[in-house]
């Protein structure tokens, strides 16, 4: 079995097992950790050439669609990075949860998240990606609402699912149009056609759909609303999906789709655009916050800002600046996400003026939690510092406006991550709780991530200059013409860089120390809640409008669809009218016949006594019958007498029980019904008179008449066709009167055994 | 014959829909009756009305009406019964457990809705 | 090709049910008959698709009587594929009623009435010829009626009074088509319409006969605007019936649309092909907006019945081989999920009481097995990957998107969206929050859950093996495309 395969499936093949565990088994945890740990071995194994990079997977080829693998370095490198950061959460969260939380639940879902987020950055169909992305979404539901019984819970889970899941379908939509241009959803085969894809029509709007896919999984503006709520969810999923990995499916797909896509000239600046007004306004958002992870969970949107605009180009040097950051920041923020979770823990509040001092107590939680924001400040010597450095060079060759705009991101981060190293450090209250150091099992995960970020600014090349420089060329098909560096000469990158910390601490200083601005609720939450409001006040408003309930509006609803369809079909298609029908001549016999029919129907409407309506509905049967027998029809004579003489007694004994009899209760709408009425019955006659005239075939009829006596071996035509040609007919309808005589039974016998039992 | 058959079938079909179209019970039963009466009538014209003898083969070679219809007919009349049947046991139990024939009292929407 | 195997579809739940009228007294004896009755009408539904996907079309003539002057029954891939469906779904409907009908209701023929049900659904199904058509409808309905009326509470009594009365307006509209039909063909065999049909454009009468036929099938079918009885309906009965309806019933009009619409309704027509993609776009989005309005499980399932109509109907309106193929595959992609969770709403009624979200509560903690099911059904029916939702629903888009139908596209976007949001409304108020303090452990719920999980595991393999599905679909599609080939097949078969 192909490493691949195996290490994508394990999380799969886990995630249900782990269902069996009882529920304070913290070996659930282990399994799951040990599964990352297991991935990640054959992620190596791969890297290293000693097992295929490609699997192929059929699912349904007629379609298009297969599930197959393809590990190309850039897959790796994001492979490599979940399965790693996922270890590290599994094990953190082994000893983190509470021991009556409900581990097998929990773990499960991480492992399905982690099957799905693996499933995202191998497949090589665009479908099977899609799938998979849609799957990340639903197992961030189920973590955000782990602890369900949480209103906030639900709320968050929901709104997360509401947002990506909409975008999630643009973006489906946009494929389908991609696949169809492109005629392949193989993403291999769709990089070489992106000229196709840039001469047609549908380029445009099926890019705009992607990048709606991408803003609202990656929580860009318009679309940030949904990362703040999800904190709710419990500290280790936070890292894991909402800092290090989920919310990065929108950089991978734009660092997988870019060489596509980037042909259509929206693609790049439309991205960029987003990503850099995301990272200046969430960065100052996050410097407003005083929940620790609401902070963080601003700040990672800002940073997602970052990366994606540095993937937006899909060039090579910036798609490598790109990658190293978004390492850097899963390694930093991850790590973040999981030292507020200890504090949590330890101190009961995740709120930043609540805290005592830090530094003395939880020396080392305190030291890890500023190395790391030092790190997103972009503080030589850390892993963002080498990173930051790439942006700003980025962008300070690019129009003013938007590296003004950079800067400020810049600024506004280095204050945030100030307000928090030094914040926490004396503590905003002297007298506020005080934990202390948790246990190694609880350090040791953070502290690695801390290790790394620091490892990736001393020495960035040797630590990730190969993979980097591999994915990247995966990525865009060139290769980098630069390699990291910690010092990169003085040059106007340095002095801004040193410009944006120096006034993020100024800012800090003189300005957030002394008053920190309220956080208000976000324009886009009042938004999302009351378009959610709206819709469901209206959907009831407008079904309450039409569900009545009351059976003479909705038989004229049927009534006015049938009447109005006929009449505006029958005017289109040029019905005409005709009377070519030669029936037989009718006699005074006939003619009294159907006048007393007559009189007899017009009587119904008029009968002021139950029993007279009875009766005339019985007089009308009658004269049928006798029109029946006058038309040659002895059979249908006879059995018509038979039913309404059984009717018609069968109507008195079931209606003796009724109130007085009520004539016209509804008056306001009795003239349409008349209208309706009248256009039913006319219309009807009219029909009919029509399809006889213009009879375009001979019936099959006399097929029966032929064939009655010699065949079949009867006289009685009618009775022939009852019992023989047509004997399945009669099985039906024998059958329709057994059945309707068993459930009369058992209607009323039900019903006299609860009058009894009353 | 055809045009006083038609006439009929008109006036069947019109009743039938207007007391359908009514909020008293028995109104809406007697209704269906003469609806399924008129289309019963509109079955019986589709055959032509003649002019022709019974189709009861044997009793010479006259011409005989289209006998399908007639089938079609008595297949209908007897379904439709054993469905008024059962039409008039669900008014009545209807009428014994809400004790209204009102359908305007009968509109079965909930507090919850 | 001649083969008596289609009969038996109807003859074998036929006989099962007349059976199970004697055994009434025995409910354990009752189960078990039906249960075998079903087994053994699965195995030949089976039968008939492996038949007629190795040899065609198979036709049955009864009495040996050729088409057009006898019956017919005519079993393509759309019937054979439509009646093994049926037939999976009414056996696992039946093993969950088995334990969760009270006797009440069992020694009161619910046996009989369901086997009836199934023998007009699958004569439906099988029928070629348009009056018997009616005729296994009358079997269907009349039996539906007994089934929502069994027990006798208010409630079911008068919307079963509304329901019947609503079918016998539209039975009447049936026979008035049908008279027009004859009246202006003078046949009423599909195969033989098929030839003589087309004859009718020129005078408008075609047209005519198809908006009849169209609001027949459309009232059966629940299609906009005449969907309004159904709501209602499905609530009063006990709710493991609800799901066999919900699965099942309207299905049968949608597949009469499908049969009679590419037959002779569509071929020659400007204006049945828009009307339907249409109705289809507002069926699915006013029912969608139904179910947001609602706040009891069942009812919300209910809107959402006529909701997923649309997209079957946005297939045969779209009309290209993978549309069709595409709204097939989402028929019985419906059928399995909407009865699954049509019986997880029986189950959690079971445990809890009630189908009032409001009232409900944390039955992801009291039942985790009955969650995961829903979760799955509920994506699946929201057309969420990788599920059998999703691969009816890609098909549909990309059908719609290569035919050009923009609106119905979008709207179908939409209201998948809607729908995943109302699925989430029923799993954050019935299956998270507290556990609702009334729980009730009642007996039977293995085999319950058993009978949810066969079905939502058949939707995971419809989904992950779409590509077993996908021939039998794409014979189905094709055979409606070419109503002459199957005109031809069905009037020049003779007795071997």
């Amino acid at each position: 079995m192909p490493a691949v395969f195996l290490a994508a499936a394990l999380p799969f093949v886990v995630s249900p097992i782990l269902l069996l565990f009882r529920r304070p088994d913290r070996r659930a945890g282990l399994l799951s950790a040990a599964a990352c740990a297991g991935a990640f071995a054959c992620f190596v194994s791969v890297a290293l050439g000693a097992s295929p990079a490609t699997v192929a997977l059929p699912w349904i080829g007629p379609l298009g669609l297969s599930f197959s693998l393809h590990a190309d370095p850039l897959a790796l490198f994001f492979a490599l990075l979940i399965t790693g950061v996922g270890f590290l959460v599994a094990a953190f969260a082994t000893s983190y949860l509470d021991s009556n939380e409900n581990f097998p639940r929990f773990f499960s879902f991480l492992m399905l998240f982690t099957g799905s987020m693996l499933g995202v950055v191998l497949s090589s169909n665009l479908m099977a990606l899609f799938v998979f992305w849609e799957m990340t979404s639903f197992s961030s539901f189920l973590l955000i609402g782990f602890w369900h019984h949480r209103e906030r819970s639900r709320y968050g889970a929901l709104k997360a699912l509401v947002v990506t899941g909409s975008g999630g379908l643009a973006m489906l939509l946009g494929f389908i149009m991609v696949g169809i241009v492109c005629g392949s959803f193989e993403i291999a085969v769709l990089a070489e056609r992106g000229a196709l894809l840039a001469a047609n029509p549908w380029a445009t709007p099926a890019v705009l759909l992607i990048i709606a896919g991408v803003l609202t999984k990656s929580a860009q503006l318009p679309f940030h609303l949904w990362l703040p709520s999800a904190m709710e969810a419990p500290t280790p999923v936070s890292a894991f999906l909402h800092a290090a990995t989920m919310v990065k499916a929108g950089l991978f797909m734009v660092a997988r789709l870019g060489p596509l896509l980037s042909v259509v000239p929206l693609w790049t600046p439309t991205l960029a655009l987003f990503g850099l007004l995301t990272m200046t306004w969430c960065g100052w958002l996050a410097l407003r916050q005083k929940d620790l992870k609401a902070l963080l969970a601003f700040s990672t949107v800002s940073q997602l800002g970052l990366i994606l605009v540095l993937l937006a180009p899909a060039e090579p040097d910036t798609t490598a600046a790109g990658l190293l950051h978004l390492l850097n920041h899963a390694c930093f923020k991850g790590a973040l996400f999981l030292l507020v979770g200890v504090l949590e823990h330890e101190l009961h509040t995740r709120d930043l003026s609540l805290m005592g001092p830090l530094r003395r107590n939880m020396p080392f939680t305190w030291l890890l939690i500023a190395l790391a924001a030092l790190s997103m400040a972009g503080v030589p010597p850390m892993g963002g510092f080498v990173s930051k450095e790439l942006f700003l060079d980025h962008l300070l060759n690019g129009h003013p406006l938007l590296a003004l705009l950079a800067v400020a991101g810049a600024v506004l981060t280095a204050a945030y991550c100030f307000a928090l190293a030094a914040g926490l450090a004396a503590g905003r209250r002297p007298d506020g709780p005080r934990g202390q150091d948790p246990s190694l099992s609880l350090l040791l995960p953070p502290a690695l991530l801390v290790a790394a970020t620091v490892g990736l600014g001393i020495f960035p090349d040797q630590l990730v200059g190969a993979p980097v420089a591999a994915a990247t060329l995966a990525a865009t098909g060139s290769s980098v013409t630069g390699h990291f560096a910690v010092w990169h000469g003085a040059g106007p990158s340095l002095w801004t860089s040193a410009f944006a910390v120096s006034m993020g601490l100024a800012l800090w200083w003189g300005w957030w120390q002394k008053r920190v601005p309220p956080a208000s609720t976000l324009i886009a939450d009042r938004v999302y809640d009351h378009a959610l409001e709206q819709l469901e006040t209206r959907a009831r408003r407008l079904t309450a409008s039409y569900m009545s309930g009351i059976l003479w509006r909705y038989c004229s609803v049927i009534l006015l669809t049938v009447i109005v369809g006929v009449a505006v079909v029958a005017a289109s298609q040029g019905f005409v009218i005709q009377d070519g029908w030669s029936s037989r001549h009718a006699g005074p016999w006939d003619l009294a016949v159907c006048a007393t029919a007559i009189l007899a129907a017009l009587a119904t409407l008029k009968a002021r006594t139950r029993l007279a309506a009875i009766l005339a509905l019985g007089a009308s049967g009658f004269s049928l019958a006798l029109m029946f027998a006058l038309s040659a029809a002895p059979d249908l004579a006879l059995t018509q007498i038979m039913v309404e003489t059984i009717s018609v007694p069968l109507f008195l004994a079931v209606f003796a029980f009724l109130p007085p009899y009520q004539v016209d209760r509804v008056r306001r709408a009795r003239p349409l019904h008349a209208v309706l009425a009248v256009a039913a019955g006319l219309g009807t006659a009219l029909l009919l008179a029509a399809s006889r005239s213009q009879r375009v075939a001979e019936p099959i009829s006399s097929f029966f008449v032929e064939k009655s006596v010699d065949a079949a071996g009867g006289h009685n035509v009618v009775n022939v066709i009852l019992v023989d040609f047509r004997a399945l007919d009669t099985l039906g309808e024998i059958t329709v009167l057994g059945v309707a005589a068993i459930a009369c039974y058992a209607i009323i016998k039900l019903l006299s055994e609860k009058e009894a039992g009353r | 014959m055809h045009l006083a058959v038609l006439t009929v079938v008109a006036v069947f079909i019109t009743c039938g829909v207007y007391l359908l179209l009514d909020r008293t019970l028995l109104r809406v039963v007697i209704g269906l009756g003469l609806l399924s009466n008129g289309v019963n009538l509109a079955l019986l014209a589709s055959g032509g009305l003649g002019p022709g003898a019974a189709p009861i083969l044997g009793h010479g070679s006259a011409a005989i009406v289209d006998p399908l219809p007639q089938a079609l007919i008595l297949t209908a009349i007897v379904i439709g019964f054993g469905v008024t049947a059962l039409l008039l046991t669900l008014a009545f139990a209807s009428y014994q457990s809400q004790l209204s024939d009102d359908l305007e009292d009968l509109h079965g929407r909930l507090d919850d809705e | 090709m001649m083969n008596n195997l289609c009969v038996l579809p109807v003859v074998i739940p036929m006989a099962t049910g007349v059976l199970l009228m004697l055994t009434q007294a025995r409910p354990a004896l009752s189960r078990a008959i039906a249960i075998s009755g079903n087994i053994l009408s699965l195995g030949v539904a089976l039968a008939l698709v492996e038949t007629v996907r190795a040899d065609g079309i198979q036709v049955l003539a009864f009495g040996n009587w050729p088409a057009p002057f006898g019956i017919v029954f005519t079993v393509d891939m759309l019937s054979a594929l439509m009646v093994a469906v049926t037939m999976v779904v009414s056996t696992a409907t039946l093993l969950f009623a088995s334990v969760s009908l009270d006797d009440l209701h069992k020694k009161n023929f619910f046996y009989p009435l369901f086997q009836f049900l199934l023998m007009g659904v699958n004569g439906a199904f099988l029928t070629g010829d348009l009056f018997n058509l009616f005729v296994w409808f009358e079997v269907l309905l009349v039996s539906s009626y007994g089934l929502m009326a069994l027990g006798s509470q208010a409630y079911q009594l008068q919307e079963t009074f509304k329901y019947l009365v609503i079918n016998a307006l539209s039975s009447a509209l049936f026979l008035i088509g049908v008279a027009l039909i004859y009246g202006a063909t003078g046949t009423l065999n599909m195969a033989d319409l098929v030839f003589k049909f087309p004859a009718l454009a020129d005078s408008g009468m075609a047209g005519v006969i198809a908006v009849i036929f169209l609001v027949v099938f459309g009232i059966k079918g629940a299609l906009f605007p005449l969907y309004v009885w159904l709501p209602r309906a499905y609530y009063g009965p006990p709710t493991v019936i609800s799901g066999l309806f919900g699965g099942l019933l309207t299905k049968v009009g949608v597949y009469a649309l499908f049969r009679t619409v590419t037959l002779f309704f569509a071929p020659g027509s400007t204006f049945v092909l828009p009307l339907l993609s249409f109705v289809a776009g507002a069926t699915m989005l006013l029912g969608v907006l139904g179910a947001l309005s609602q706040w009891d499980f069942k009812r919300i399932l209910s809107y959402h019945i006529v909701s997923q109509i649309g997209y079957m109907i946005m297939g045969l309106a779209i009309y290209t081989p993978l549309a069709l193929a595409g709204g097939i595959f989402y028929i019985i992609h419906h059928i399995l999920v909407k009865t699954s969770l049509f019986l997880v709403a029986g189950a959690v009624e079971k445990r809890y009481g009630t189908t009032n979200l409001r009232a409900l509560g944390g039955a992801a903690d009291g039942s985790p097995l009955l969650a995961t099911l829903f979760m799955f059904a509920g994506l699946a029916l929201a057309g969420a990957p990788p599920l059998s939702g999703f691969v009816a629903k890609f098909m549909l888009l990309r059908s719609g998107l290569e035919a050009a139908n923009h609106l119905v596209v979008a709207v179908s976007l939409v209201v998948s969206f809607l729908t995943l949001y109302s699925m989430m409304k029923i799993y954050r108020y019935a299956f998270w929050r507290q556990e609702a303090e009334n729980a009730i452990v009642v007996q039977g719920e293995p085999v319950r859950t058993f009978a949810i999980a066969a079905l939502v595991t058949l939707s995971l393999v419809l989904g992950l093996g779409g590509a077993i599905l996908l021939p039998y679909v794409e014979i189905a599609a094709a055979q409606l495309l070419d109503p002459v080939a199957w005109g031809t097949v069905v009037l020049e078969a003779r007795v071997r």
